[in-house]
């Protein structure tokens, strides 16, 4: 199929300007945050106090950078955002790690090994999904507090792992939905049970839901702020979290270069995955805009 | 010896019953086929009897132990599916060695028992490939393997040829056949296709709506349907059917009865001989039809040629009868046109008659 | 049958469903009908906390505040990010690296996405300060520090970040759209900008629904993005509700009314979410 087959448009007409000036003007609009971080990161406070948000800096400067990453003070402590990314990591790992398989267990069952209620628990699951976070919090500290794990490390785990399993449970279903009956069928035909028919045939077949899965949590959990407030506890605050102490509490004359340079390094975990990752990344964001 | 018995067995969705009262004995070594359109029941009686469907009454005994409420993969049973079901992400060799090793069989063995399959079926050299790198025919054999990798009993087969262009259908109806010859299991085999039923079949059983309206050798089955329904659905073009009346009278052979024309059933082997006068249906192949002169005396039948339609080999002829319309199929050239007044023969003793109220037999 | 292993294998999900899903939903509806101040008590006063709320001029600001972003957001997200899509499925050039450009804020949190946006839209030194220098000096943009506009610089950030997820929906959407209808609008000679407006949109209006619900669930979470962007000011010019729940919390003590809130946030999602899912369970039923 030739492209003239599709659209009318395809010389140099005013339509085709447009279009590309339109396009062009949105880049320069989504690009430009980025940029006026990256060059405000590399400023001394000197010239960010002289110039313009858009210049260029003069002689790229990694002092920000430096003090953001080791010195930045969140609050009392001026530790720099590095406490936060490796609190970050801790907390990444383990929930990612957790929430992926225990969606994938459920999908599987729910797809395959359908029963009464089985319908119903899901059905409330994602009703939950489109919930505010806000309606579950008051509960769950108290319910932390009584269990004595609020404000740690497994705390915040746990909670992630709960706020996860809707949309890893989702995805997973119908992933495993889309697989043939029959496979399922020989399966036990040939005597293999639920964990075998997991471990052995369902497991190697999802690869490309496994890798969405990953992307999704790990994307989300990395920018979770609220949750990381309130469960996590002093010790544990995730990255977010610090950054915005940075930012937001600081005293005195605010460093917009050690802000910048901490935002990006924020930031930075789901951006290089997303630069990585590309089309998977927005097979992920199909795979979960099918909720409901 | 039976090797599958189904007794009473009654199969529920909810409140639909896709199966009822259903019984049906399977010889050892046989090949049963079950047909019928989609929807008749087949594939959930192969189901129910595989233990992939709980019945909700009955009983199902393979080689006469009682395995109504057995798991699927204790009854000694094997299938082949439609799509063959290979696992896509294993090798061949770990598709026909799976369920050894989910039954932990020691891997010499296991490998031992893949190779013999292998050597049997000729599929070797294809060990190591993953599923998505064969062809149609070695998928087949690969999902046969998987059965004979288990010595099932029985091997069951659903549609497994449906999927597949015209070429390779029959290439491997003919693979499946020869494999029946080899190994001599039992093999339920269910399709919608009554051509393969009528070359693969011991004995075919015909389903509609959850019942088994004949059950029978495919002779048996094509030559004397049981009813109307078995009689339209087997044979291509579709049996001929003429509505009439049936008379009986006191001496002399019972009578057949149209509106226009009119004829003695000498010959025909009445299920029961009839008694009495009553509504009728017969029926006969097209291909049991002979065109002769109008006026011939052997012409029971005066038709019009409608039209023709060469198929190679033989000819369709469609001619109007009183307003119903009848198909003649003969070998070469049709040898009439449209518009030809032709006349009919046929052996009253090939006709089939059934009641117009019960679609019976008679 | 082996359902028992099944059965196992979701305890976890029916132990979470049982009580985050449903127990604390219940929980938070029950302590809403309680005078509960910093400890829960369990003492019924029937709505006195919906009254309380809704006499409260921050609730009710926060409330209008979360219907202007949530329309402005939602809006701007579904017009840009459609728009995008349809240029981008012209056979333009670079097609994979404009979605890049448009998509990457989604991947970025919504507290980045706030603290880099204050500082573009703060009048001392971003986006106004850099136009003033080119010689404007008349110029402003001072939308973050006034408090009848700082909601909107609020939707301005949000649609930066959500609109190339509209647009990536969007586009696969128009990428499924029947090619042959093209062809036949060729024959025809229908003009494209009406083929969008009577044939293709329409086709789209599932896509469209998905994505408005996603953002509006978006809308009444949000937190982050103001937090991290204007605090809820100036003054209480973009508090919103989510922030408000927050606050009596954790700050003013007060989950009786806090809780009261969350319950109103939850019915407003449902009444969101319930046509949505309620046509879908029907449409899946057939």
């Amino acid at each position: 199929m030739s492209i003239s087959e599709r659209r009318p448009w395809k010389t140099v007409s005013p339509a085709r300007i447009g279009t590309y000036a339109f396009l062009l003007v949105c880049a320069l609009f989504f690009a430009m945050p980025l940029f006026i971080m990256l060059m405000t990161s590399f400023k001394t406070m000197e010239e960010i106090r002289s110039g313009s948000i858009f210049s260029l800096p003069s002689a790229p400067d990694l002092g920000a950078w430096v003090k953001a990453w080791s010195a930045a003070c969140t609050g009392v402590a001026c530790d720099g955002i590095s406490v936060g990314f490796w609190n970050s990591v801790r907390i990444l790992i383990p929930s990612v790690i957790l929430s992926v398989l225990l969606g994938a267990v459920n999908g599987y069952a729910l797809a395959h090994w359908n029963f009464r209620w089985a319908g119903i628990a899901f059905g409330l699951l994602m009703t939950g999904a489109f919930i505010p976070h806000q309606v579950y919090v008051y509960p769950l500290v108290q319910l932390f507090a009584w269990s004595g794990t609020f404000g740690t490390l497994a705390a915040i785990i746990a909670v992630h792992v709960i706020f996860g399993m809707p949309v890893m449970t989702l995805i997973f279903r119908n992933y495993f939905v889309s697989i043939p009956e029959e496979i399922f069928k020989a399966a036990r035909m040939d005597g293999a049970g639920f964990w075998w028919v997991f471990f052995a045939i369902m497991l190697p077949m999802s690869t490309p839901i496994m890798i969405v899965a990953v992307i999704w949590q790990v994307t989300g959990i990395w920018n979770d702020f609220v949750l990381g407030l309130i469960f996590a506890g002093r010790e544990n605050l995730p990255m977010t979290v610090q950054l915005n102490n940075i930012v937001n509490s600081q005293f005195g004359e605010r460093e917009y270069n050690v802000d910048m340079a901490a935002t990006i390094l924020t930031a930075l975990v789901p951006l290089v995955l997303y630069f990585i990752s590309g089309r998977w990344f927005v097979r992920g964001i199909a795979a979960g805009a099918v909720k409901g | 010896m039976s090797s599958v018995s189904v007794k009473n067995l009654e199969v529920r969705f909810g409140e639909h019953a896709v199966l009822k009262n259903l019984d049906i004995d399977i010889k050892s070594g046989e090949f049963l086929v079950l047909l019928g359109s989609s929807g008749c029941g087949k594939s959930t009686l192969l189901n129910t009897i595989a233990g992939l469907i709980e019945p909700s009454g009955g009983t199902i005994s393979i080689e006469d132990r009682d395995v109504t409420h057995e798991d699927p993969s204790k009854r000694g049973l094997a299938m082949v599916f439609q799509s063959y079901a290979l696992y896509p992400k294993m090798s061949v060799r770990g598709n026909l060695g799976f369920s050894l090793r989910v039954n932990r069989v020691p891997k010499a063995e296991r490998n031992k028992r893949v190779e013999e399959v292998a050597r049997f079926l000729q599929i070797t050299e294809l060990l190591d490939r993953r599923p998505a790198q064969l062809s149609g025919g070695q998928r087949q054999r690969v999902a046969i393997g998987r059965a004979l990798v288990r010595e099932a009993k029985v091997f069951m087969f659903d549609e497994p040829l449906s999927n597949l262009d015209a070429k390779l259908r029959a290439e491997l109806r003919v693979e499946i056949k020869r494999l029946h010859r080899s190994v001599g299991n039992t093999m339920i085999y269910v399709t919608h296709d009554q051509v393969e039923a009528l070359t693969l079949a011991d004995r075919i059983a015909v389903m509609k709506d959850g019942i088994i309206q004949q059950l029978g050798s495919p002779e048996d089955i094509y030559d004397r349907p049981r009813n109307r329904y078995v009689a339209g659905f087997i044979g291509t073009p579709r049996m001929n059917f003429i509505g009439g009346e049936l008379l009986v009278e006191q001496q002399g052979v019972p009578m057949f009865k149209a509106e226009a024309f009119g004829f003695s059933l000498e010959g025909y082997d009445f299920e029961k001989y009839p008694t009495q006068a009553s509504a009728v249906e017969l029926g006969i192949r097209p291909e049991l039809l002979t065109i002769v002169d109008a006026d011939h005396a052997s012409a029971k039948v005066r038709a019009t040629v409608d039209l023709t339609e060469m198929l190679g080999a033989e000819s369709i002829i469609w001619c109007d009868v009183a307003g119903q319309q009848i198909a003649v199929l003969v070998q070469g050239k049709p040898g009439v046109k449209p518009g030809d007044t032709i006349g009919m023969a046929f052996d009253p003793a090939t006709a089939s008659l059934f009641d117009a109220a019960s679609g019976l037999r008679l | 049958m082996k359902i028992r292993s099944a059965q196992v294998a979701l305890l976890p999900m029916f132990a979470i469903v049982a009580t985050v899903y449903v127990g604390s939903i219940l929980w938070t509806i029950g302590i809403s009908l309680t005078p509960s101040r910093s400890l829960p008590i369990y003492e019924f006063v029937g709505l006195e906390q919906y009254v309380a709320l809704f006499r409260s001029s921050r609730w009710t600001t926060s409330l209008v505040n979360m219907l202007v972003f949530g329309a402005g957001y939602i809006g701007g997200c579904l017009a840009l990010g459609y728009l995008m899509a349809i240029f981008i499925d012209q056979k333009v050039r670079a097609e994979n690296a404009l979605r890049t450009i448009f998509l990457y804020p989604h991947a970025m949190s919504f507290i980045v996405t706030g603290l880099v946006w204050q500082w573009i839209m703060s009048p001392t030194e971003g986006i106004q300060d850099f136009v003033r220098g080119l010689g404007l000096t008349g110029f402003t943009f001072d939308w973050i520090v006034r408090p009848d506009m700082a909601m909107y610089a609020v939707i301005i950030a949000g649609i930066w970040h959500g609109a190339g997820f509209v647009m990536a929906l969007l586009l696969a959407g128009l990428r499924g759209v029947d090619t042959e209808i093209w062809k036949a609008a060729r024959i025809d000679a229908v003009p494209a900008w009406r083929m969008y407006l009577h044939v293709v949109t329409p086709i789209l209006v599932p896509v469209f629904v998905t994505c408005a619900v996603l953002l509006s669930t978006h809308a009444i979470k949000s937190y982050d993005i103001v937090v991290a962007m204007t605090k809820g000011g100036p003054g209480i010019a973009t508090e919103v509700p989510a922030k408000f729940v927050m606050d009596y919390l954790f700050e003013r003590s007060s989950v009786g009314r806090a809780a009261a809130a969350a319950t109103v946030m939850l019915m407003m999602v449902m009444a969101v979410a319930a046509p949505v899912l309620y046509a879908r369970a029907a449409a899946a039923k057939g």
